[in-house]
């Protein structure tokens, strides 16, 4: 979706944002001139919140005729493949069914052509196998294919590799320090399966505690802990709310709150990304015209977000989203896998960032995979809202309980986070996080890409835009020493492509370096430089030094080299 | 030398041409195929062009030209 490039500069809770089609004074006035401040006027916050800059460039309009172009191309030589195929010139090598009269086809049309003729290609560049711990270095397991892309094999040699694909945003997937001893006492301890299901005899004293402290991390009164991130949305959310409720979700959501949202059997509508008057207005919809044919009241409003969406970088607007829930009677839903542990002055996520309330949230979910080096989500509320999911949850009766060695890990990095370990180890990560998070970002703007997102966001997507720079890009970092994740249509929209940086706390500033100069040097052979916004000054004085000395050793390429370089590349096609 | 960089700056622009069009992620066989078909759409455009776009374009100005210095005469009264 291309939209205005609108920049929102936001100071505080009582805020003017100025939208590019001329509203302004918040959120709730309308263009006929009917001005209604009812949703900011009752809120009060002694906190200083932070300014909220968010910023999607438009896709530049050569650049997309280019993408589409591309595009076009590849779908008619994979028509013209599929053809050969179909009349027996070419062997068929990927998945087919019989054609059987009376059978719903197995596969979609248009998704398998798509994964047989434009996916298979470059299939290198995804499921990179690895062969170490995920922390900020990592050995990536080489692989060759003869066929193009059908089949490969595993030539054995491994590849030390910077890594910023993984999401490791606190720097706890550590294989040794406290947390690993903790984990192996543990271990040695109660053994590593539980060998049941929580409501039956799977229910320890260490998931006790677990929740307890997970309660406390969060500051809400209790909470529940599933062994599987992705399933605690999908398989609590039916508890939740049923028929003749009403879910409005955000159109970017993920697909586990989707697929949760979809098996609850509640009315599902989106509002745009972000976007607090169009969610306002399908509020005010369904609080007027309530159910469909028969008009009565929606028995529960469920309004569900994310606290950082990770394809594009944003932060929710939570305090916008909280007045609108109290003025219309909604309830929140909010999905924290990104954000916990990666935002806020004091880790505990978005909630923490704005300096809001916590018990302003009825149901905050979150995962252990991201931050805490851990597996499985938690699910926080009040004891009512606990007390009932603990009775009823589908992964409570049915599903393993957390293993004891998964809880003692998020036990140990959550105490650290909180300082009870006794020294300030979770405040120097935070710290880090966020300043690595501000530096990659303007760096990376300063260099001239297209940078999606929130600037205290540690999720940093680049555009790409067209579909021969995706797979150009992940091999040329590979071959220089830097792991990345390019992410392509379907999770996507097809033309905006793109690049995702996920920063830790586990990188140094001489490893962002590092990675910048590699991203410096291949966005200049591929002509990624796409920004044409002014470029901001400098970040640091120690910057402005050197580049006043010229000392600064970055690989600022000149024309040759590039020259040369693509002449490498194009021997090796 | 000069050979080198003339070859080197060809490199890099092949190199941008494969990216634009996506040409890069064909196999060789493919990129071989388009490669062809392209030079010869360019080459007959180029004749095409080189044939008939002098004498279509002399009877472009002189259309216009007859066209302002005497207007077509509409329902003469």
């Amino acid at each position: 979706m291309a939209r205005d490039g609108f920049e929102v500069a936001v100071n505080g809770i009582n805020n003017n944002y100025k939208h590019s089609n001329g509203k302004s004074n918040g959120i709730s006035a309308y263009s006929n001139g009917h001005k209604v401040n009812g949703a900011q006027s009752k809120v009060q916050s002694t906190k200083s919140t932070p300014t909220f800059k968010e910023h999607f460039e438009q896709t530049p309009l050569g650049v997309a005729i280019w993408t589409y172009l591309g595009y076009a191309i590849l779908v008619v030589i994979g028509q013209i493949r599929d053809f050969l195929r179909s009349i027996g010139i070419e062997k068929i090598k990927s998945c087919t069914e019989p054609k059987l009269p009376g059978f719903v086809p197995l596969f979609q049309s248009w998704e398998s052509f798509y994964t047989r003729n434009l996916y298979r290609r470059v299939r290198d560049c995804w499921n990179r196998p690895i062969g170490s711990v995920a922390w900020a270095e990592m050995d990536i397991l080489e692989r060759v294919s003869y066929d193009h892309g059908w089949n490969f094999e595993l030539t054995g040699k491994k590849q030390r590799v910077l890594n910023l694909g993984s999401y490791n945003y606190l720097g706890f997937s550590q294989n040794e320090g406290p947390c690993a001893d903790a984990v192996e006492d543990i271990v040695n301890k109660y053994g590593v399966g539980t060998c049941a299901s929580r409501q039956e005899m799977g229910y320890l004293d260490l998931h006790r505690n677990l929740d307890i402290l997970v309660a406390e991390y969060l500051g809400v009164e209790d909470a529940i802990t599933v062994p599987m991130g992705f399933a605690t949305n999908s398989m609590n959310m039916p508890l939740l709310v049923g028929k003749g409720c009403l879910i409005l979700s955000d159109e970017l959501n993920h697909a586990s709150l989707i697929l949760g949202s979809r098996l609850s059997g509640a009315s599902i509508r989106t509002f745009k990304h972000n976007d607090m008057e169009d969610l306002e207005e399908k509020l005010r919809f369904a609080v007027a015209e309530g159910m469909p044919r028969t008009h009565r009241p929606w028995k529960k409003i469920l309004i569900v977000v994310e606290g950082i969406y990770s394809m594009e970088g944003s932060i929710v607007r939570l305090p916008d989203i909280i007045q609108l829930k109290k003025k219309y009677k909604a309830y929140i839903y909010l999905d924290e896998a990104h954000s916990i542990g990666a935002l806020g002055p004091h880790g505990k996520g978005v909630v923490d960032y704005f300096g809001l309330n916590p018990k302003d949230i009825d149901v905050m979910m979150g995962t252990f995979t991201k931050s805490f080096g851990a597996v499985g989500g938690y699910l926080g509320g009040s004891k009512n809202l606990v007390n009932h999911l603990r009775v009823s949850s589908h992964s409570a009766i049915y599903s393993g309980s957390m293993p004891p060695c998964v809880i003692q890990q998020v036990i140990s990095s959550m105490k650290i986070m909180l300082g009870k370990d006794g020294t300030n180890e979770g405040k120097q990560r935070i710290d880090t996080l966020a300043w690595n998070t501000t530096y990659f970002r303007q760096r990376l703007v300063e260099m001239g890409f297209i940078v999606y997102g929130n600037e205290h966001s540690p999720v940093v997507p680049i555009l790409l835009f067209m579909p021969g720079k995706i797979s150009c890009l992940s091999r040329e970092c590979l071959k220089r020493g830097l792991g990345i994740v390019v992410v392509g249509f379907p999770a996507t929209p097809i033309i905006e492509s793109r690049a995702r940086f996920c920063l830790s706390a586990a990188h140094t500033k001489e490893m962002l370096d590092k990675a910048l100069d590699i991203l410096d040097e291949v966005g200049d052979l591929l002509k990624l430089k796409y920004s044409r916004l002014k470029r901001q000054p400098a970040l640091a004085e120690s910057d402005n030094k050197e580049l006043k000395n010229g000392t600064r050793n970055s690989s600022v390429s000149t024309f040759a080299d590039l020259c040369t370089l693509s002449m490498k590349i194009i021997k090796t096609l | 030398m000069v050979f080198n960089r003339v070859k080197n700056f060809i490199s890099y622009w092949y190199l941008q041409y494969l990216l634009a069009t996506s040409v890069y992620m064909l196999e060789p066989i493919e990129r071989r195929i388009f490669n062809c078909f392209l030079i010869i759409v360019l080459a007959m455009f180029m004749y095409t062009s080189y044939v008939f776009l002098p004498d279509h374009a002399r009877m472009i100005v002189y259309f216009i030209n007859s066209y302002i210095l005497q207007p077509e005469i509409v329902d003469g009264v």
